[in-house]
């Protein structure tokens, strides 16, 4: 065995041998790589302002915005607390004072705070005396008010939650100590509003204590004692006996207690919502009994239409025929409408229909039967006028209409509710509905008939800055409409533009595309959508040479050269073609490299058109004198090896390489164009070795150089390997070794041979079959 | 004398050859109790069918957004209630959006907790030998479910088991195999649940065969969990919209209300309430359980996995509506089916 020579170069001595080894690594164009997370593509028209925010259903998941916004219950809370301390202090105090004073302030300084107030002498210490809050109750001296904060201050750590991984229990005696300590003061409070906050931090205390019989208990010796203005904390003392209830069992009175919670008390909304519990249809009469009027009965319809997946249209026709104004109608409705944009709206040209009925059952089944139904609803609320808002309602049965696709119907009855309409936001939200239909009543027969009007339709729309600007969904929506009509037109190339950028198309260049937008970007007058489309981000030049490029590409991969060149010379001007990159094609690879660093520097450089016309002078030159032209063979070969898959100047017929191309699993179909979540075309490899192939058998046959012969058979042994590593998943594949037969057969004494051959392990695997 | 001597010798061969040839398993028997309050009376059943361990559902972990962190759910209300008499296993839930959002530095923060709550809850912490930990992991969390599970391991110094679903049976190189001591199999939910088409989404054997063809051995010892629950799955609008647990088929017998359209398949007629959920008329159900014949079926599909091992078979799970669904022989047969 020959011993490496140490003038040879490492990079070939290290790459030479690895012959099944492939580089993996994956190259990309520009967008990057990484797992990508499915979720629903849809578009919203609806304003999330629509109503009004203190409505019932501003809670619900389905409107972040308003969470966002407002807040949950947790946040609500003691919002909702501070607001009514600072109404019965007649809004002297600050709100951001009252919330220091209630929540922040430490028990000892509340007592400061009672002993200055109980006192003429003692002033208020400098942090109090900052506080209007505090102020106000010493000035007043307010001592029954203090001494209840001093109260509710030593029952916060009771029921404050605390950190879920605490299992420290209760102190059940503390609080029973409080409770009853409490309950010897009450009847002395005068203030009935003071004895209300009282009898709900002893019965709170009593509830969390689980002695639900003594929440009972103390709510009927307590309550009918206070004679209080109303106050929201009553609903927050239901809410505890409600709890109470359910903790006996009582669900049919602790349900019916969270509806009305649940309709009256935004800020204990949500955990009455959740707490609402009916087992059966006697609970369900049982609890419907209990209401005192229509519209308590209508608050347990309610409740169950705000059940996910609930058939809310049949709960609001009943909640309709108790109580027609009953502010659930409007949040349910627009709920519902929600759901079914995201089924319906645009569900025709949505560019992500598949995936989204695949991986989120979206539409539902059932969807368009339930939004014709709806939509009878909503003219039903219209028509008969005896809700809040009939004209809110005209529009929700517009904008249905416009989802499930009648939009002749929703204009209608836009144009109806505008006449009624008033109210600034629902005069915003009429103005996107239209905007929404304008862009749905966009046709590919409109298109066809007149195109320049219809774009410029499009570009009114995309200039419109009120509107289309305002609301992101327009983007998306506008885009896909287009697309839609524009494929449905033939428009392929346009079609492709208004959904992807060109680079999209690269990886698998698609002729059509690239023809119809060549005339687009030859084409005389251009509408401002025509323009915007084939301008590139300098805002001047526009894609026309990079679509040559393309097209060349494509031509030099089926190895059509002259059209290739003919092409080329489409561009503007010759120097524009280094504009797509230089290479050095006639570099002997014979290692696996396809990011090389050992291409050597003093190999000529060429850029496409220049190699194509390199190559075509070669071809006519070999074809003139065959006998004598085995180095142009065997030149020839490098050239289009080394533009393959296979080979280091890829990027002269391709723009994107992985190498998880060679995976059996994607070289199943055979068509060498391989899935990418990217492209929409896929990523087609140039994997075809047979033109090289042929190339280096020439440079074989006519060689007289026992040296060209053995560096030409070498790469025809290549190219035959790669050939069965394309086929090696198919059952009778079978590798053939034509070329390392004539290495083998003709030795050669040469420092190639010696160095490279010989030193090849799949080679001397193969010479080893034959040495017994 | 000599004669029965020789008999013996010759015996002897043939006995050892029977040995070899039918392995027999050694089960110990067990349940898991899935439910948040320990009820009376669930002692005699067990005794009666020789159970020697609990799997002992003690509280689940789910992320909270609120808290900004894991946190413990539905726990057990009165752990002073199991059985002093039976092994216990500790078993917990977490909830595979636990580990895509806990941050690499709070996993060891989350085992001490963990196993820290475990100590204050059950009054025998010292007497456990085992803790079982249930997440249905994917690839994004595996990591840092599997360095979860090491620490816990670790901070316990305890034998640590982790439930197996049958994809991760038969592809154990893509999914991983937990760092644990024993695995559990659980041979259950194996349908597709939300298919109205779907004949049993519990116990679906031709669902479940391709899966338990590897011929590998799985690289951990396993105990196997079977099911015995029921439930009906409720259909809307051509979409399966809620579970009803424990669903029993008497409550479907009101024929005003029910109407039978096919093998353990309803229409709703009228709308009412059932378990406390309000179904709509036109809403259907499939109503899902376990047949003794099934379980028969499972045990001998899952035969080869456990043939000469020894190992737990436990039942999924342990409630009064399970236990008095089947016969005493009935529940015995499929603990004595491996032998």
């Amino acid at each position: 065995m020959t011993s490496w020579t140490p003038s040879m170069n490492p990079f070939i001595k290290n790459g030479i041998c690895v012959l099944f080894i492939f580089i993996l690594s994956p190259s990309y164009i520009s967008k990057g790589c990484g797992p990508s997370y499915m979720q629903f593509q849809g578009y919203s028209f609806l304003i999330s302002s629509i109503l009004d925010p203190l409505a019932p259903a501003s809670f619900l998941p389905r409107f972040e915005s308003l969470y966002e916004t407002y807040g949950k219950q947790e946040v609500v809370q003691p919002q909702d607390n501070v607001k009514e301390w600072q109404e019965r202090f007649c809004d002297i105090p600050e709100y951001d004072d009252i919330y220091e004073l209630v929540y922040k302030t430490n028990i000892d300084l509340l007592r400061q705070l009672y002993t200055s107030a109980a006192s003429d002498q003692i002033p208020l210490s400098y942090y109090l005396s900052n506080n209007t809050f505090a102020r106000y109750l010493d000035n007043h001296k307010c001592l029954e008010t203090i001494a209840y904060l001093i109260f509710a201050k030593q029952c916060e750590p009771h029921v404050v939650p605390k950190d879920p991984w605490d299992d420290t229990p209760r102190n059940v005696n503390a609080m029973k100590r409080l409770i009853s300590a409490a309950r010897q003061d009450f009847l002395s409070i005068k203030s009935h509003y003071i004895r209300l906050r009282y009898a709900y931090q002893m019965i709170r205390l009593a509830h969390y204590t689980r002695d639900y019989e003594g929440v009972l208990e103390l709510y009927d010796y307590l309550m009918p004692k206070t004679d209080n203005e109303p106050s929201l904390i009553e609903y927050w003392i239901e809410g505890h006996r409600a709890g109470a209830l359910l903790a006996l069992k009582r669900n049919v009175e602790a349900s019916y207690l969270y509806a009305q919670i649940f309709v009256n008390c935004a800020s204990k909304r949500e955990s009455a919502f959740q707490s609402f519990y009916i087992k059966n249809d006697e609970e369900w009469e049982a609890c419907l009994r209990l209401c005192q009027s229509d519209e308590e009965r209508a608050a347990l319809y309610c409740l169950r239409a705000y059940e996910d997946q609930s058939r809310a249209v049949e709960e609001m026709r009943k909640i309709y025929e108790l109580d027609p104004q009953n502010p659930n109608l409007e949040p349910l409705v627009v709920n519902e409408i929600k759901d079914l944009e995201k089924d319906l709206l645009g569900l025709s040209f949505n560019s992500h229909r598949a995936t989204n009925q695949r991986y989120f059952n979206i539409p539902r089944p059932k969807a368009g039967d339930y939004a014709i139904e709806l939509a009878e609803f909503a003219k039903q609320m219209a028509d008969e006028r005896k809700v809040k808002r009939p004209e809110f309602w005209r529009m929700a049965q517009g904008y249905l209409e416009l989802i499930k696709g009648d939009n002749y119907a929703a204009e209608r009855n836009f144009r109806m509710a505008e006449k009624g309409i008033n109210n600034p936001v629902l005069k915003e939200q009429i103005k996107v509905f239209r905007m929404a239909l304008e862009i749905n009543s966009l046709t590919y027969l409109d298109y066809q008939e007149d195109p320049e009007r219809v774009e410029k339709t499009i570009d009114r729309i995309q200039r419109n800055k009120e509107v289309f600007a305002r609301y992101r969904y327009f983007q998306d929506f506008l885009k896909d409409k287009m697309a839609h009509m524009y494929e449905q037109s033939n428009s392929k190339g346009k079609a492709f533009l208004t959904q992807y950028e060109l680079r999209d198309l690269k990886p698998n260049p698609q002729l059509d595309i690239i023809d119809r937008l060549l005339a687009i970007t030859r084409k005389k007058n251009l509408t401002r959508v025509e323009r915007e489309m084939i301008t590139k981000e300098d805002g001047v030049t526009t894609i026309e040479n990079d679509l040559i490029d393309m097209k060349a590409s494509i031509q030099l991969a089926d190895f059509r050269l002259e059209a290739a060149l003919e092409t080329y010379k489409e561009m503007d001007s010759r120097t524009s073609w280094d504009d797509y990159g230089v290479f050095k094609p006639f570099f002997e690879n014979f290692g696996e490299c396809v990011y090389c660093r050992n291409v050597t520097d003093t190999l000529e450089d060429f850029n496409k058109g220049e190699l194509m016309e390199r190559l075509l002078s070669m071809d006519y030159r070999s074809k003139a004198d065959p006998q004598n032209s085995a180095k142009v063979f065997y030149e020839m070969g490098l050239a289009y090896y080394n533009m393959s898959y296979f080979g280091h100047a890829w990027e002269i017929i391709d723009y994107f390489r992985s190498g998880s191309s060679m995976s059996p699993y994607q070289l199943r179909d055979g068509d060498y164009i391989m899935y990418h979540p990217f492209f929409p075309f896929g990523n087609k490899e140039n994997m075809n070795c047979n033109k090289a192939l042929e190339y280096f058998d020439k440079a074989v046959q006519f060689s007289s150089d026992p040296e060209l012969t053995s560096k030409a058979a070498y790469m025809a042994a290549k190219c035959e390997r790669n050939n069965y590593l394309l086929k090696r998943y198919q059952q009778d594949a079978q590798p053939t070794y034509q070329y390392f037969e004539i290495l083998r057969q003709n030795p050669v004494d040469s420092g190639f041979y010696q160095d490279v051959v010989l030193e090849c392990k799949t080679f001397q695997a193969y010479i080893a079959r034959f040495r017994d | 004398m000599a004669a029965v001597r020789q008999l013996c010798i010759c015996l002897i061969p043939l006995f050892l050859a029977h040995c070899t040839t039918k392995q027999e398993a050694e089960v110990t028997r067990a349940f898991y109790h899935w439910k948040s309050t320990i009820e009376p009376g669930l002692s005699a059943p067990m005794d009666k069918l020789g159970i020697e361990k609990v799997y002992l559902r003690v509280f689940d972990v789910d992320w909270n957004e609120t808290f900004g962190g894991p946190v413990p759910i539905g726990e057990l209300t009165n752990p002073e209630k199991s059985w002093t008499q039976k092994e216990i296993i500790p078993t917990l839930f977490i909830t595979n959006r636990t580990f895509q959002k806990i941050e690499e530095d709070g996993i060891q923060e989350l085992s001490s907790r963990v196993l820290s709550k475990l100590e204050n809850i059950l009054p025998a912490w010292e007497q456990v030998r085992e803790v079982q930990l249930d997440c249905d992991w994917t690839p994004s969390t595996r990591e840092r479910y599997f360095r979860f599970l090491e620490i816990v391991k670790k901070q316990s110094g305890r034998t640590i088991s982790a439930t197996i679903r049958l994809h991760q049976i038969r592809y154990p190189e893509q999914t991983g195999v937990p760092p644990v001591d024993r695995g559990m199999l659980m041979f259950y939910n194996m349908g597709e649940l939300e298919s109205w088409e779907e004949t049993n989404s519990i116990l679906n054997l031709d669902k479940a065969r391709p899966y338990l063809q590897n011929k590998k051995a799985y690289p951990l010892p396993l105990d196997l969990a079977l099911p015995i629950f029921s439930w009906g799955v409720v259909f809307r609008n051509d979409e399966m919209v809620k579970l009803i647990h424990k669903l029993p088929e008497q409550e479907l017998s009101d024929t005003s209300k029910f109407a039978r359209i096919g093998d353990n398949r309803y229409e709703v007629k009228k709308s009412t309430y059932l378990e406390a959920l309000y179904l709509y008329a036109g809403d259907y159900i499939r109503l899902e359980k376990i047949e003794p014949e099934n379980l028969d079926e499972a045990v001998k599909l899952n035969l080869p996995l456990f043939e000469g091992k020894a190992f737990s078979l436990s039942l999924y799970h342990l409630d009064t509506t399970f236990i008095n669904a089947m016969t005493y022989d009935q529940l015995d047969a499929i603990y004595e089916s491996f032998h």
